[in-house]
């Protein structure tokens, strides 16, 4: 049934209606459409929401603010009730309805309504991946009574946008409009176009379900546009319904010519076609708008004028912001585009292979193709790698209101400065670098950053500085937090370590800073004497370093006392495409990341020693241990002769020196993962195909180097 | 409905326009003919102007939507309804496009194609 596409269900209405007209309506159909946009967007206006209320805290009264949170409660309201999670869809309703009290001045932004909100915000979070989850939902009864309190101490006052608001929440389920759509529908009230909610019923056993709901947009898409239908375009293509479906159809028809339009097709058992109220009147032209909020001023309170005020903005607001990012940008699935990727990893590969062909067999044109397939190959790679990038803002824009919670709860006075928002790196490294981040934030506030009074005793300003950069440099992206705090505790950190065992008890004197870093990294170790809820959930210094060099980058951690710190993280701009040293080993080619390689040499067998039975080097008055690869790897150890190839790798801070074959060279390689199938297996951390098409398993130095310590150890 | 209204019945198998006309018939409907393909059906069309016209998808010589463009090109009111087997949704689709009024999955159910009937005629 794929031959069918979502288009082909909404027949092109040609010169009914405009075809922007006709656009925005399909558009909005495309909005209810997949679980996964639908999160997205969530998400999105989830971090609207914090971010603005961060702004109304630092300024109340902030108009915008406020209108971009209202708009962002009302637009989640609207997405929750077209995918039918109810629950989320009532909750951030009464969510909207504080905020629209705010919004129109009937309530003030005092900080316990802003507590109540982000409380309410935090519960939203929940309550979306929950119900996202298909988990069962939390019990919000407390901050439900929470915003229902202040929604009804204004209750007397509020007569008019909030009843109205709630009526048509609860007639029009799950087929309910939201800003935009009613923006829609003002718009087409100019050219006589009235909402309608059309209810159908198919009779029981109907063939073809999908077939028989197209003829009723056909022949409803005669009348007018179909600005939204439920369930979703999708579902009913894919007969994922019962028997009833509804639509709201904008048209200039009448309600008995919509009716008859409906019944006289086949297979219906019944029809109920309602108009639609939307808050403003449909026929009022924005003239005779601001003539009703007049009205409606003179008998009730002044304020209702500056909601119309608003409510106008809004319109105006909208049609412009809906033009521009629609135009701009367009949301794709990222299976999609990493199966995009996936196939010009695939392309470079087998370009690799036809350029391989012997130059001499080759006539000048075919040479010349070549050259040019090359450097378009190479383009698309570059392009489709530059899909995948995001900004960094993602990440960022959740840490204004961590940093607010953190130090309003560590009692501290914070500003927190974001530089380089834009600074866009792959997709997958935003996703995993988060974590780490949010570790090195809490470490700042808990451990960094001292009390006021104590900033002011040592002569620093009373309001600290935390500042979060991030920019890209050569081939790679650099994130950097730091805080003009009191620098790392090189006092604390060796008592620490003594009772931890990282230092012998009787260890006489004091760190160096060197050192310090050096022992934070160590695993377990955690400065954090309680284990507040703020920071140390186990999680130290040694897991943000693992995740970060997991990700092919590296942690770096600057810090004088009294002055502050600054940890650097390095990243690898992409994780797709990697430089890979080849070699060979028992006839089979591996791929080594460039990254963990130091260093390649030649040994000669009575060169190695045997030190507590392990085979060592010394190397410019080192000691290097040396591992046969193969062996590791767990095959025969191999007869290499006298003169040996090893590699030597380096990971968390130990060299190991690797027997191998034969080196092949340097080569960028495209990574695929193993499938599920394998799962993961130690010391091989995925595949690669090489020109020729053999492939090549890439290792994992970690995990080699690890694997061998717990054998000795 | 003062004059019984025709129709003109388009199957490749005589077993299926058979089966049609008997019920059609019953119902206070006239057929005035039967093709056994898509051009002959264009042809039929032409000449016989029926009120009704049933068409099979799948049939040789010119299959059933290639007939509907046809006979929409002739005449733009023409009021056809598409017959198709179960799994046909992409070309019952396609017929609709092409101008089809309704659509009747087989195997008929003879209350079916009297609605579609009256339907497509009102």
């Amino acid at each position: 049934m794929e031959s069918v596409s979502l288009r082909s269900l909404l027949p092109i209405t040609g010169s009914r209606v405009s075809a922007d007209d006709w656009w925005k309506g399909a558009r909005a159909l495309d909005a209810s459409e997949f679980k996964d946009v639908f999160a997205a967007e969530a998400q999105e206006y989830l971090q609207v929401l914090n971010k603005d209320l961060l702004r109304l805290e630092n300024s109340p009264g902030d108009r915008n603010a406020l209108n971009d949170m209202f708009r962002a409660a009302h637009s989640l309201k609207g997405m929750s009730s077209t995918m039918g999670y109810q629950e989320l869809a009532d909750f951030t309703h009464q969510i909207e309805s504080v905020l629209d009290l705010l919004r129109v001045g009937e309530l003030s932004a005092t900080e316990s309504v802003v507590n109540v909100l982000f409380r309410a915000f935090d519960d939203l979070q929940v309550l979306l991946e929950k119900t996202l989850l298909d988990q069962p939902l939390p019990d919000l009864d407390e901050t439900k009574a929470k915003l229902r309190s202040l929604v009804l101490k204004q209750d007397t006052a509020n007569t008019n946008t909030d009843n109205e608001e709630s009526s048509v929440t609860h007639s029009a389920v799950g087929l309910e409009m939201d800003d935009y759509d009613k923006d829609v529908c003002r718009q087409a009230a100019a050219d006589g176009y009235a909402p309608y909610k059309i209810l159908i019923t198919l009779r029981p056993k109907t063939l073809l379900k999908s077939v028989r709901v197209y003829t009723v947009f056909q022949a409803l898409e005669n009348l007018g546009t179909i600005i939204k239908c439920n369930p979703s375009a999708q579902d009913l293509e894919n007969e994922q319904f019962d028997r009833d479906f509804g639509v709201i159809l904008l048209t200039r028809a009448d309600r008995e010519t919509i009716r008859l339009t409906v019944e006289n097709i086949s297979e219906i058992e019944s029809v109920v076609v309602e108009p639609v109220p939307i808050q403003e009147p449909v026929q009022a032209k924005p003239a005779q708008m601001v003539r009703v909020a007049e009205a409606a001023a003179a008998e009730a309170a002044a304020s209702t004028e500056a909601a119309a005020d608003v409510k106008e903005q809004d319109r105006v607001f909208q049609g412009y912001s809906r033009g521009v990012y629609s135009d701009r940008f367009i949301r794709v699935e990222t299976d999609r585009l990493d199966s995009l990727i996936n196939l010009v990893g695939e392309l470079v590969i087998s370009k690799t292979q036809v350029l391989e062909i012997d130059a001499d067999l080759l006539t000048d044109t075919a040479r010349s193709a070549l050259v040019q397939l090359d450097r378009v190959t190479t383009e698309l790679q570059y392009a489709a790698m530059k899909l995948r990038m995001v900004p960094i803002k993602q990440v960022f824009d959740r840490f204004p209101r961590l940093v607010r919670d953190l130090a309003q709860a560590a009692g501290k006075n914070i500003n927190l400065e974001i530089f380089g928002e834009d600074t866009e790196l792959d997709r997958s490294l935003v996703n995993q670098i988060g974590d780490p981040l949010v570790h090195l934030i809490r470490n700042s506030i808990d451990h960094g950053i001292e009390t006021t009074q104590k900033r002011l005793a040592a002569g620093k300003p009373a309001q600290a500085t935390l500042r979060l950069s991030a920019f890209h440099e050569g081939g790679h992206v650099i994130i950097q937090v730091y805080d003009d705090g009191q620098g790392l505790s090189l006092n604390r950190i060796t008592q620490t370590a003594k009772e931890r065992g990282l230092l012998p008890a009787d260890f006489d004197g004091i760190l160096t800073m060197d050192q310090a870093i050096d022992l934070i990294f160590q695993p377990g170790f955690s400065t954090n004497q309680v284990v507040t809820d703020l920071s140390g959930r186990g999680v130290g210094m040694d897991v943000v370093k693992s995740i970060v060099e997991g990700l092919g980058g590296h942690v770096e951690v600057e810090s004088s006392p009294g002055e502050g710190t600054c940890v650097t993280i390095k990243l690898p701009l992409t994780l797709a495409i990697i430089k890979a040293l080849l070699i060979t080993c028992g006839n089979q080619v591996y791929a080594l990341p460039i990254q963990s390689v130091r260093e390649n040499l030649l040994v000669t067998r009575s060169q190695i020693k045997t030190v507590s039975q392990q085979h060592v080097i010394v190397l410019r008055s080192e000691i290097l241990p040396i591992v046969d690869l193969a062996e590791s790897l767990g095959f025969k150890p191999q007869d290499h002769g006298e003169t040996l190839t090893v590699i030597v790798v380096e990971s968390h801070g130990e060299k190991t020196g690797f027997i191998v074959d034969d080196i092949i060279g340097q080569q960028e390689i495209v990574i695929k993962s193993l499938s599920d199938f394998l799962g993961s297996i130690r010391g091989i951390s995925g595949a690669t195909v090489l020109g020729n098409g053999e492939v090549a398993l890439i290792l994992d130095h970690n995990t080699l180097i690890k694997g061998r310590n717990d054998v000795v150890g | 409905m003062s004059l019984a209204k025709t129709v003109l019945i388009t199957d490749d198998t005589a077993f299926m326009r058979m089966t049609l006309r008997n019920v059609i018939q019953k119902n206070g409907f006239t057929v005035v003919g039967e093709a056994s393909d898509g051009e002959e059906a264009v042809n039929k069309y032409k000449e016989l102007r029926p009120d009704l016209v049933t068409m099979d998808i799948t049939m040789p010589k010119m299959d059933g939507i290639s007939a509907i463009k046809e006979i929409m090109k002739f005449d733009s009111n023409a009021r056809i309804i598409v017959c198709s087997a179960m799994g046909q949704k992409p070309m019952v689709i396609e017929a609709l496009n092409a101008g089809a009024r309704d659509f009747l999955v087989k195997p008929f159910d003879a209350q079916r194609v009297v609605e579609a009937l009256h339907k497509a005629s009102s």
